[in-house]
């Protein structure tokens, strides 16, 4: 398998303050590869390093062999990295058609639009119900299914979801990874970061933990979910001691 | 409050401040033309941008100060000339109608926000204008009307009056700083509809500020009358108060106490060296002034009161300026 | 138990909620009793969302009535329900993005029932407890606007926590938060619950969360009611699981206690 996307000791922040410190990771071309950490550990940051709205302050990115450090954002999308980003941000006045042909305004996805919306509504078919409703009066998981349905009407070599399953449906969680799946035996690659490490730990092939802006542990997903780092921060280790509380409140 | 860059301990603020006043009374009282003509512009600019910025402050952006400055101006010269009112009695009648008129516009514009509400005052500005010219038996119209000078107590008084008045509109809006209408204010601002949930009544607080700072700014088109003694609607309801009244806080940091004042001074400065050294080129001291202007925005995005302090009201990019927090890992 | 003798401080009337043609909510009646943490589940676009704006004010119903504390409260705006001892989180957050975390919260201290008699120097010492319960202590003097989601999900509890209300209504509160912290917040929403001063209503797509703090959950389905009782009995109705959870609790996506 060939890399597709390479991140090598990249340092980014905000301000002052360093937010990645030495992050490198590299997601190969068909591959699903998850990115867990605790809140705040930078995996959002890294998401927005590798579109291009945060500058690397130092570390190199290459996507397909290419250099991305000099590639601005909008050309990002148009080389086939496309964002589902955290809390939606879907635009809240356009309809849910407009948000979703919006993702195919690069050169790259323009031309099929329409079957490639097809396909998104078939994914999503309360959107294709929805479609001239305005995206901001859609409920809140309805908002979640037009941001990921969006980036994938950008046609991506790499699809990068941040938080997908935030605020969907446990059935609606099973839907979205059913796609995940399909979308990677399309050979598309998918970076997925995510709270809920048990679904994107079963969807992945590879995952890494981010910790303190750079890479904590790393493995196949099988090699991850048997750690007792990830085991103890993500997949609730507590486990004995939530069900003890709940049995003592039963009685 | 926010954190902030500690420039100076409490005592040199106020020592700033306390200064600053005294050399406003100095000026007013030193009997010097010049000195008193820059001290009731600086007053003046000052009260209309404190009125702004607090209603900026609020989430209501204001296209219509020419409107509560134009009210006050004709409510201080009508009530010499008709009623025989004196000077200091004028400025009574002048912040009253100016009062009702923000706490009426607050009523009318009901929920309005953002653009629509700067183009309703905008048209409450131009509107006021052509009725004052279609009532020419109350404002003289078109021809204007003169303030009967024998009432007039003399440029020292007024000067001492204004440059008095907005050392307390300065005070009233440190106090309302440091006051719990300040957090309904600044929450308004930022997500009304979240708001409400807290308790916080929009309308009420609404009105409130919207009287107070008409009330202000009506003060200062109240006094500025008894500076020139004429007033026809062109000259009451300028654009250019209106324009002016928001240059000074940007200029000097946009919602935030000391920017009006650090904008005013400014403001008045820069016009005055500009015009001191290029007076004689007609238009080139108005270009050079707007070039100022120019360049001291783009280079302070965040007006002066911001670059020093790094304290800035307005945040354009949350995500980008501030401190990514991090939180401790799971235990 | 003693609970269920105790006064309902929540009546939804037979309340519709038409959108243009779309009908969000058809016929919803409940009723939540003093003390109870009432869970609410459903699809995505089930109208639990709705369901909420409607009880807060920010929604007349199309039809209906809503009783609170035994006064009809329909057609009240939101202050005046937040006066009256009601709170809510947003789903999709809405912090006071330029106000610090601590500003934020500090905004919820002052204008509540008690806050009123508040100074600003009592309402920022009372703040402490509301950051620390939901752990933000540390981070009280950043920007709420450059928060992480889940950090801003925290805020939205805090805030409302210092509003001290009668009846608290959380819409999704751990969302974008880890397991770890979804265990934190978990267990201080028992203790609140435990005191029995606030009673509390919560939408959340965590049903491991719903199952261990309810005592009642309440499962809609386009709009109308599918299902209500006890936790268990809902998670093993074929329906819900049909409906809502796709299979059943225990080989779920969502990992419950196995
Ligand atoms: N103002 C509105 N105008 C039109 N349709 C609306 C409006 N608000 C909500 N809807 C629609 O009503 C339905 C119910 O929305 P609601 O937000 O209550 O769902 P929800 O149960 O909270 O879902 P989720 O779990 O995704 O948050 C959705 O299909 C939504 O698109
Ligand atoms: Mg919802």
């Amino acid at each position: 398998m060939t890399a597709l996307l390479t991140l090598k000791d990249v340092c980014a922040g905000y301000g002052g303050s360093v937010v990645l410190d030495g992050l490198s990771l590299q997601v190969n071309e068909g591959e699903v590869v998850c990115l867990l950490g605790a809140n705040g550990a930078g995996k959002t940051t890294a998401t927005r390093v590798i579109c291009g709205l945060v500058k690397p302050t130092a570390g190199d990115l290459t996507f397909a062999g290419k250099s991305l450090l000099r590639v601005p954002s909008y050309d990002r999308v148009n080389e086939g990295i496309c964002l589902s980003p955290e809390g939606r941000q879907v635009f809240p006045d356009m309809t849910v058609r407009e948000n979703l042909l919006l993702g195919a305004f690069c050169k790259r996805a323009k031309a099929d639009r329409a079957k490639t919306l097809d396909e998104v509504l078939s994914v999503f078919p309360r959107l294709a119900e929805r479609a001239l409703q305005k995206a901001g009066l859609m409920s809140g998981g309805e908002q979640q299914m037009l941001a990921i349905g969006r980036a994938l009407m950008g046609k991506p070599r790499l699809l990068m979801l941040d938080e997908p399953s935030l605020g969907l449906a446990p059935k609606l969680v099973m839907d979205v990874y059913e796609a995940v799946s399909k979308t990677a035996k399309l050979g598309i690659s998918i970076l997925i970061v995510e709270q809920n490490a048990e679904v994107a730990l079963a969807a992945a092939d590879r995952g890494y933990v981010l910790a303190d802006g750079h890479i904590a542990a790393s493995g196949s997903a099988a090699e991850l979910r048997g750690s007792k780092l990830v085991q103890e921060a993500f997949l609730g280790a507590s486990q004995a001691k939530r069900n003890s509380t709940r049995d003592r409140r039963r009685t | 409050m926010a954190v902030r860059k500690q420039i100076m301990p409490g005592w040199a603020w106020w020592a700033l401040s306390a200064g600053l006043a005294g050399a406003m009374v100095i000026a007013s009282l030193s009997g010097s033309a010049i000195a008193g003509d820059v001290a009731f512009r600086i007053a003046t600019l000052l009260i209309i941008s404190v009125s702004w910025n607090l209603m900026a402050g609020a989430g209501l952006i204001s296209l219509g100060h020419s409107a509560f400055w134009g009210l006050g101006s004709y409510a201080a010269a009508l009530s010499v000339n008709k009623l025989g009112f004196s000077f200091a009695m004028s400025l009574i009648p002048a912040m009253i109608v100016g009062a009702l008129i923000g706490a009426c516009l607050a009523g009318i514009t009901g929920r309005i926000r953002g653009i629509y509400f700067a183009i309703c005052t905008l048209a409450l500005s131009e509107g006021l204008r052509v009725v004052a010219v279609m009532l020419p038996d109350v404002t003289g119209g078109a021809n204007g009307l003169y303030l009967d000078a024998s009432k007039h107590p003399g440029p020292m008084i007024v000067t001492l009056v204004a440059s008095i008045g907005a050392i307390l509109i300065v005070f009233v809006s440190w106090l309302l700083s440091r006051s719990r209408y300040q957090f309904a204010l600044r929450a308004m601002r930022d997500n009304e509809s979240a708001s409400q949930m807290l308790g916080i009544e929009p309308l009420r607080y609404r009105v409130a500020i919207m009287a107070l700072c008409g009330a202000m700014a009506s003060f200062a088109g109240g006094i500025n009358i008894w500076r020139g003694g004429y007033l026809d609607p062109g000259v009451a309801f300028e654009l250019i108060t209106t324009i002016n009244s928001q240059i000074a806080p940007i200029l000097g940091g946009i919602y935030t106490l000391p920017g009006p004042v650090i904008g005013s001074i400014l403001t008045i400065a820069l016009g005055e060296i500009t015009r001191l050294t290029l007076g004689n080129i007609i238009g080139a001291s108005l270009l050079l002034y707007g070039g100022l202007l120019i360049v001291i925005v783009l280079v302070l995005p965040n007006g002066v009161y911001g670059a020093v302090t790094g304290v800035s009201g307005i945040r354009r990019f949350p995500f980008l300026r501030g401190k990514q927090p991090r939180s401790e890992a799971a235990s | 138990m003693t609970k269920e003798s105790s006064q309902p401080i929540l009546e939804v009337d037979n309340v519709d909620m038409v959108f243009g043609g779309l009908r969000a909510l058809d016929a919803v009646n409940l009723q939540v009793r003093v003390g109870d943490c009432f869970g609410i589940i459903g699809a995505n676009g089930a109208g639990k969302t709705t369901l909420l704006n409607v009880i807060t004010g920010y929604l007349r119903p199309t039809k209906g009535k809503i009783v609170f504390d035994g006064v009809s409260v329909t057609g009240k705006t939101p202050f005046q329900l937040a006066k009256s001892g009601m709170g809510r989180t947003f789903q999709i957050t809405q912090p006071f993005v330029e106000m610090s975390v601590l500003e934020n919260v500090m905004t919820g201290a002052l204008f509540s029932i008690n806050g009123r008699k508040r100074s600003i120097a009592e309402a920022r010492a009372f703040c402490d407890e509301p950051l620390r319960l939901v752990g933000l202590a540390d981070q009280a003097e950043t920007l709420a606007g450059s928060l992480t989601l889940g950090a801003k999900k925290k805020l939205e509890l805090a805030r409302v926590l210092a509003t001290e209300p009668k009846l608290m209504l959380l819409d999704e509160v751990m969302g974008g938060l880890t397991r770890a912290e979804v265990e934190e917040i978990s267990e201080v929403l028992e203790k609140i619950r435990d005191s029995g001063k606030t009673t509390i209503v919560m939408i959340e797509h965590l049903v491991h969360v719903i199952t261990r703090l309810c005592d009642h959950v309440y499962v809609l389905n386009f709009g109308r009611e599918l299902f209500q009782g006890r936790p268990d009995d809902v998670i093993e109705h074929p329906e819900v699981i049909q409906a809502y959870l796709g299979k059943p609790q225990t080989t779920n996506a969502q990992p419950s206690g196995t």
